[in-house]
């Protein structure tokens, strides 16, 4: 996604997805803060990885607890 | 009566063989916060009842002739994030504080209260530990002990001010992208960051679990491998705290970095960084005998990583009250909290994917080296209030960018000690020593040996 298509409209839809109601005071804020965060992913998804590469985060199943 | 400057094995020994009482001790550290800390700001709460009752226990049992813990009586305080038993745990937000008080102390405060330490306060932060400078909105600003017009650093600036102006010898913080580091640098005392997983978590409100650590300030590196010594141990609360043995560092300090392989972290962290900055790398590197340089392979990218991951976990974690309440926020973080959540899974996984890579990719330097020399901020403290920075002609906002240098490596939970390299007559400024994961000792190892050669010290602040 380029920071390009980052407008206050893509902002509110996007924050009524998650059942934000954005202040009008804060989606000028928002709105840089997620451009930011769009230059940082595209340097991270540019980035080649292999298909087999997992995620840092490995869920380990949990024993049940102990009997009384 | 101990100066105020003792630290933390001095006052434990002072203590032990009856030179002074802890009870002395502790009247002392509540008349220097009473007295002082009204002018940087680094306490919420004292907890001066609670810390007689533990001082006259100590000194019941030292009376008594029962053995003492090595911390026996030394004062220490804790970031407003650690329950503490009978207080609000505030987080520095102005939303929690109205959650009911603490009913357990956290896993770290029952360790330390079992090595004899006395609980004296909670201390200032920013809003959920999201950010580097503690300009609290709700709670004021914590004030540079050194410059008092100055930021302390953050997320913990009241642990590492507290300790740097004398008020106690010792803290506890959390370090998610820097939080532990970034303030050491700033306020110049000694900070630890252990590897993720060493110390648990368990009673302490969380920012981005997948990153978050918990770690001592002091004065000195042996001071500093005391308190980590008395933290160390598995504790089943926490689900990230990794299964070991505890692994003592103290008695290892004397070795000094005879024999350690050691290097610079070039590339990545010789940009964006100030004149003096670069200087205390050189400093330390000259003085550990540090001839070679070594890079950290896609470094930006890891910080970029480490930005989107804690974006995300954190306002996972407050999308409830984001919803509710956004206008509880503090100004200074609810757009990048509100930001936060808007951002794709696959931005959030792809980060997560890369940061395993990553970790493989740095574990392989530690075959040829045993620690790296890198900067810990790339200025010393900028003024309270500053928005922007300019370095190296590079103009750009003070508060995402004092952590560009410790985020690479929080983000694979690398251990680091936070070492302040002293300039008379000049603001503090830090380096981090990393190793590989479960290297503490080396890291405290290299600190001690830069103290012992008079390169590192934390004095403490005229006030």
């Amino acid at each position: 996604m380029k920071p390009a298509v980052i407008d206050e409209a893509f902002i509110v839809s996007s924050a009524n997805g998650v059942g934000l109601q954005l202040a009008p005071g804060h989606i000028a804020g928002v709105a840089k803060n997620f451009e930011t965060i769009a230059g940082m992913a595209a340097l991270v998804n540019d980035f080649t990885l292999d298909e087999a590469a997992e995620t840092a985060a490995i869920f380990t199943p949990c024993w049940p607890p102990a009997q009384e | 009566m101990l100066a105020a400057s003792a630290g933390v094995t001095a006052t434990a020994a002072a203590i032990r063989s009856g030179e002074v009482s802890a009870a002395e001790v502790t009247r002392a550290a509540l008349a220097r916060i009473e007295s002082i800390d009204s002018k940087i700001n680094s306490f919420t709460a004292v907890t001066a009842a609670r810390a007689l009752a533990e001082a006259h226990k100590v000194d019941a049992a030292r009376v008594a002739g029962h053995a003492l813990g090595p911390l026996a009586g030394v004062p220490y305080a804790v970031k407003n994030l650690f329950d503490v038993d009978g207080l609000s745990t505030l987080a520095g937000s102005k939303i929690n504080a109205e959650r009911a008080p603490a009913v357990h102390d956290a896993i770290l405060i029952q360790r330390l209260h079992k090595a004899g330490a006395v609980l004296v306060g909670a201390l200032n932060m920013d809003e959920y530990a999201y950010g580097f400078t503690t300009e609290n909105t709700h709670y004021g600003a914590t004030r540079n002990p050194h410059a008092l017009d100055r930021i302390a650093g953050g997320s913990s600036g009241g642990s590492a001010a507290a300790v740097a102006a004398g008020l106690v010898p010792f803290t506890l913080g959390s370090d998610t992208n820097g939080s532990i580091r970034v303030p050491s640098s700033l306020c110049g005392v000694f900070g630890l960051k252990p590897t993720f997983g060493r110390l648990p978590r368990t009673g302490t409100y969380p920012f981005v679990a997948s990153l978050d650590h918990l770690g001592p300030f002091a004065r000195s590196a042996q001071d500093l491998a005391a308190c980590y010594d008395a933290m160390q141990g598995y504790d089943a609360g926490d689900a990230s705290c990794a299964a070991r043995s505890p692994e003592p560092c103290t008695a290892m300090l004397d070795r000094g970095n005879t024999g350690l392989r050691i290097a610079v972290a070039k590339g990545y962290f010789e940009s964006r960084i100030a004149t003096e900055a670069l200087e205390a790398v050189q400093i330390a590197a000259r003085c550990l005998g540090a001839d070679r340089a070594i890079e950290l392979p896609e470094a930006a990218r890891a910080r970029a990583a480490a930005y989107l991951i804690t974006a995300s976990e954190g306002a996972n974690l407050h999308l409830t009250n984001l919803q509710r309440r956004a206008q509880d926020f503090e100004p200074l973080s609810r757009d990048r909290f509100l930001a936060g959540a808007l951002i794709p899974a696959t931005w959030y996984l792809q980060a997560q994917r890369f940061r395993r890579w990553y970790a493989n990719e740095v574990a392989k330097l530690f075959k040829d080296v045993d620690a790296i020399i890198a900067p810990a901020t790339p200025v010393s403290a900028t003024p309270i209030g500053a928005e922007t920075v300019t370095i190296a002609g590079e103009t750009m906002p003070v508060r995402p960018n004092l952590g560009i240098f410790t985020q690479p490596i929080s983000f694979i939970g690398l251990p680091v000690a936070a070492v302040p390299i002293y300039r008379a007559g000049r603001m503090p400024i830090g380096v981090q020593i990393i190793a590989a994961p479960w290297r503490e000792d080396i890291c405290l190892r290299i600190a001690a040996a830069l103290e012992a050669a008079g390169i590192a010290k934390a004095p403490t602040a005229a006030l």
